[in-house]
This record gives structure tokens, sequence and C-alpha cells, in this order.
């Protein structure tokens, strides 16, 4: 027999083959087995490729004039030049604009009919960096690996709660909404201070506390935020002392899990135990929302209400440098540390944590303003936990979890009462929720490939003694299992950087995004349906064979590394299916085995 | 109840202040506190402790709601 009859005979024939055989059936199930397409604002959340709206790139019809397009550009109103010295050839324009126009300019410029084609500029990245001009002032972003995990997702769809001074989130009376916060999602919310539905901010604090959550981010504008695709609700239960009352607070927690917040910011505390805050953080918990709260600014080994509670998430602060910051308070309740910032330490404005804001006497008045407190690292987690459920965490426990074992222990060790688990890091937080999108080095995907060799030898046991005999592997064989383990892992070294290096069944995410892995990706679904169209084909039994047992060893892989599927009714079930699926595609590569062999 | 003591801005969780008394307490202020805003003055309040009060301050002290100020 033999897979090397594959019928190609040049060494990267088969591999190539192989590579757009399975291409194909990947794209073609995967637009008509993934349900919805990815709404346009998910569209770019693996962020392969991310659109700069702030540039159009125009191709007119082949030989179109500098002159031609002059003309035009006026009536667009923006000032095209040719990409390159290329595009007197390629008729290949760019221009600034500005990105409130760019859809209207699209579908002008579409319909002129010396255009070919019209779109913003693409470009390619290696972890998606936002356009804000002060973003590299941001460390605190950098210390809790925010780029990276935005790659894998930007929170959008979740409702996170800001209790707290409110939010300078509309023009209302004398408030305004501050520049950094346009465009960003708000879900309605309420002034439980003054009895209203405008929750707008007079002091500054809360509107600091939801940029950290989702300023909004890559539109050229100050800086960025955690969870930028998120929906923020303002609860306003502070006044302009940045004071308020418990029975306030315990009735906004309320408000804010019976109308849909899954996670809810509280940077404040004080005051005694109370049964009333208590019982209101249990009944948001229960209705699956994660409540993250301030440890507390006392610099001591205290931690306040109601962080404190059993059912919050206490969080304290660190400095620039990672260690605890000076006014951070500690305590056996502190579950996770996550930048503050530590002005008072260093002395230096830029050790904070900087947000867009109002100036606290004139409210109508935006400023970027450095602050630093546990009040400022608490929305650092919820902005995260907000992450943590738009890649499909299906409730607070989970949610904890991966923020827990996610968290960066490098400096801190193992839990202790100042750090609690260790520094936030959201991509850490991510891959323990089990992303799949992870990226792995190379000398790992390798292990995969070595894996996938033993189980081939295993099944290959277990065949009659003339199948074992006839089978030869090859080239066809080793094409497609390394396309299946490896992925197109040499796109990385030519500078493309897509999911498309990881191993074939995390194709799913990086075509759909999600950090759970794809449960149709993730199946034995893409080898039988293959092996119903080849199976009878001697000539691709080297191909599926390859295929097949590569699926069962990232499948089986993935059952002993515990990965997440997403779509599990019980998130226990991620497991049994791996296991399940691993081994039907085990079978069919032994049935294929046999079958080449008896020939 | 009535406090003497000096006012002061602490620079937490973007500012809020806080009454220093004589032996170095600081109390964060709730209530009536449009008269306080100015760093350094020293001034006689007139206000309780509210033992149920939460704010942005978490230093652990209480906050002291102020009903009247004399500037001293």
């Amino acid at each position: 027999m033999a897979f090397r009859h594959a019928g190609v005979r040049s060494p990267m024939g088969p591999f190539l083959l192989s590579s757009l055989v399975v291409l194909a059936a990947v794209i073609a199930l995967g637009t008509c087995g993934s349900g919805t397409p990815p709404a346009p604002g998910e569209a770019d959340q693996t962020a392969l490729v991310d659109a700069d709206l702030t540039q159009l790139v125009v191709d007119f019809k082949d030989g179109t004039t500098k002159a031609l397009f002059d003309a035009l550009e006026v009536g667009w109103g923006i000032d095209l030049e040719f990409n390159s010295v290329e595009g007197v050839r390629s008729g290949i324009t760019l221009a600034r604009v500005e990105p409130s126009r760019l859809e209207a300019l699209l579908r002008l410029v579409r319909a002129d009919p010396n255009v070919e084609a019209a779109e913003p500029l693409f470009s390619y990245w290696a972890s998606f960096t936002p356009n804000d001009p002060q973003f590299g002032r941001q460390w605190n972003l950098e210390m809790a690996r925010m780029r990276e995990a935005w790659d894998l997702t930007r929170g959008a769809g979740v409702i996170v709660a800001v209790i707290d001074t409110g939010i300078a989130y509309e023009d209302h009376g004398e408030f305004r909404l501050v520049p950094d916060l346009k465009g960003a999602k708000f879900a309605p919310g309420y002034d439980f201070v003054n009895d209203d539905e405008h929750a707008n901010d007079d002091h500054g604090h809360g509107t600091h506390v939801a940029g950290t959550i989702a300023q909004r981010t890559h539109n050229g504008e100050g800086v960025a935020g955690v969870a930028f695709e998120a929906t923020l609700m303002p609860l306003k239960v502070l006044d302009a002392n940045g004071t308020g009352s418990s029975a306030d607070i315990a009735d906004a927690i309320r408000w804010a899990a019976d109308h849909g917040a899954k996670v809810l910011n509280l940077s404040l505390g004080g005051g005694g135990r109370s049964e009333v805050l208590e019982a209101a953080v249990d009944y948001a918990r229960k209705k699956g929302a994660v409540v993250v709260c301030a440890a507390g600014n006392g610099g001591r080994g205290v931690v306040e209400y109601p962080a404190a509670y059993p059912g919050a998430v206490a969080v304290s602060a660190v400095a620039p440098d990672g260690k605890l910051a000076s006014y951070s308070s500690w305590g056996k309740e502190v579950d996770l540390a996550a930048p503050g910032g530590d002005i008072r330490r260093s002395g230096k404005q830029e050790d904070g944590i900087l947000q867009n804001t109002i100036v606290r006497e004139e409210p109508a008045r935006s400023v970027y303003a450095y602050f630093q407190g546990t009040s400022m690292a608490t929305p650092h987690v919820a902005g995260v936990a907000a992450l943590l459920f738009g890649a499909g965490a299906s409730g607070p426990d989970e949610v904890e979890k991966a923020l827990f074992e996610g968290a960066d222990r490098s400096k801190t060790g193992a839990w202790n009462d100042k750090y609690g688990h260790g520094i936030l890091d959201a991509k850490g937080a991510l891959e323990a929720l089990g992303a799949p999108g992870a990226k792995r080095p190379f000398w790992k995907k390798l292990l995969t490939l070595l894996w996938a060799l033993l189980l081939w030898a295993i099944a290959r046991v277990t065949l009659p003694r003339s199948a074992r005999r006839a089978l030869r592997p090859g080239a066809g064989f080793f094409g497609a299992l390394a396309l299946t383990t490896l992925g197109l892992f040499f796109l990385p070294w030519l500078g493309v950087h897509s999911g498309f290096d990881s191993p074939l069944p995390h194709w799913g995410n990086a075509l759909f995004g999600g950090a759970k892995a794809n449960p149709i990706f993730y199946s034995a679904i893409i080898p039988i349906l293959l092996c119903m169209v080849g199976f009878r084909r001697a000539g691709l039994r080297g191909l599926l064979a390859g295929l097949t047992v590569g699926f069962a060893a990232v499948l089986l892989a993935g059952a002993l590394a515990g990965t997440s599927v997403a779509w599990m009714p019980l998130g226990a079930l991620s497991r049994p299916w791996l296991v399940v699926n691993g081994l039907v595609s085990l079978l069919l590569a032994r049935a294929l085995m046999s079958q080449a062999g008896a020939r | 109840m009535k406090l003497r003591g000096t006012i002061r801005r602490e620079d937490l969780s973007g500012g809020f202040m806080v009454l220093e008394t004589e032996d170095g307490r600081r109390f964060p202020l709730g209530g009536a506190t449009k008269a306080l805003r100015e760093e350094g003055i020293r001034v006689e309040l007139e206000g309780e402790f509210d033992a149920e009060a939460v704010s942005i301050a978490m230093t652990g002290e209480p906050v002291f709601r102020v009903k009247r100020s004399v500037r001293l």
C-alpha cells in the first residue's frame, strides 16, 4: 500500500495539497457550521488584522492618473496620495480621514465608477496596540498584559456596574460627557444619592474608575481601558465628598444584579460589618455577578468592608515595581493585587493611574489625571472579569478561578495576605479559562507532533500483522500530520501574525474568536466529514490518516490539559467531550490504516 | 460633638478632605463641607462620627459628618 502512493511526489506537494484541502473544508464548515457569523463589533475580536479607522485605502481602476483622483478627492473632502511608487501602476491610494466620517466616505467612494475597491487600512499586528496617544503612559495596562489579552477578547456585551460617585457619561444640566468616554457603551443607570436617573459624577472618582474599565480605546484620543468593548452602568451612591451610606450601596448592588450587570465594581469601603450590605453582595453573586471591591487604603493589615465579605473579590494595590503600594491595606481576605499606583512613595505623578475624568469642583471640565489608591486597582480586576465573561466564562466561580489561577506569582510567591493569589494578569486569566488561542512556543507544538506519532504507533500495534507490514506512511501522511498538529507554524517567521500558526482545531478560534475551544473544531466532526469524502479513495488515505491522528492527538492532549470547550452546558463536560471525540478520531485513523494496509 | 484641627487634602482616590486633629488622626469628612476645601485652615467642626458611612477614603478612620464649621 502505502501512504507514499499519495499521488504527488515532491516533498512539499502533499503538505501544500493537504493544507489546501483542509483549509477549504475548514472554511466551508466554519461558515455554515458555527451558527451566526460574528457581528461587526465582534469581527475584529481575534485581531488577526486590525482596521485603522483614521486611514482610507482607495484602489482605483488601473491606469487612473493623479490628475483624475485629484479632481475626485475635492468632492470627497479628502487628500489622496499614491501609497507607494507602485501606486501609479496599481492605482492604490491612501488618505487620512476623520474616523467618524469613514463609513459615509466608504459608501461615497465605492459608488464611484473609477474605484475598484475602498476600505479602511488594515494592519497586521504582533499584538493589538491601541493608537490612543497617551497609551505609552499606562504602565498599569502593560503590567496586566492587556495587549495580549485584547487579541482574544475585549469584553463586548458584558455590563459592568460602576457603583461610585457617578460617571461623566452624558451632557445633562451642568454635567458634560468627557471626551474619552465618547462612543463608549452605557446601560441605563441610577443616582441613589439624588434619586433620579442621571448618575452624573460631581467628584471625578467614579469617572476615573469607569475609564480604567472601559475608556474608549483605539480612538486616537487620550488613553485606553481594560475592557473597552464592555458596557458601563453608572450607579451613583457617593456624594461630592465621596461618601455614602451602606443602605444606598446595598440597594445599588441589588439594582445592578437585577438589571443584567455581570461585574460590579466597588471602589469604596469603610464602616462596620453591615448585614444588609453583606446580603446584597451574596444576592449579586447568586445572580451570577462578580463583585470586585477595594481592599482599602489604611496601609494596615485590615481589609475594609465590603471587600472583606466572603462573596467579594478583595483587591490590594501595587506600585509600578510590582510591590505593595505604601497605602494599600492587606489581610487574610485579599484575593488579588492589581496596579493602583504609588505617587506617595516616588513623588512622581506618572507612577499613578492615568485616565480621563472631571475636575472636582467643575464637573463640566475634562482632565487627564493620575490617581492612586486601591480604588484604582479594583477596576483593573473588574475589567478583566468582564473580558473573562466576554470569552465565555459561565459565572462568578469560573471567573474568579481564572483570575486567581492566571495571576502572576513570579514576584509575589504563593498566596499571601499582601497580594492574595498574585498580581492581575489578563492574558494569564484567559489562558487559565482555557483560551486555546494562547500562543505556544514551537517546541511545545513539536511535543504535540511527537504525541501524535506515539498514538499512531499505538494504533499500528493493534493492526493485523499483514496490515502492519504494508503500512509505510509517506509524505501525504506526514504533511497532513504536521499541518494538523503544528498549524501553519511558519507564518510568524514570515511576519504574519494570526491564529493559523496553531494546531488545526484552534483555527475555529482564529476564525470566530472566543477564548474557549470552538466545539465544532474541537471535535471529530471535521475528520468524519473528510473521511466520508475520501475514505474510498486510496490516494487520499495517507492525508486523511495524518489528519485524523493529528486531531486525536490535539483533542486528547486538550483533555489532559483541561481545555475548556465552549457551549458545554456544564463546564465539566469539556473533558468527556474531548476524550470521546479524540477516541473517535483515533478509531477513524486506525480504520484508514487497516484499509490502506489491506491493499 | 465638636472637633478641632486642620483641614488637609489626602492624595488618595483622586483626593478627599480630612480633618487632622492634634493627635495626628485624620478623619475623612462628609456632610456640609463646602467651606472646608482649603488646605491648611484651622477649624472647629460640629457634627457626628458616622459608623455606617462608606467612602472612597477607606483609610480605616470613621467619616465625620459635618453639620457646622467655624474657621479659627
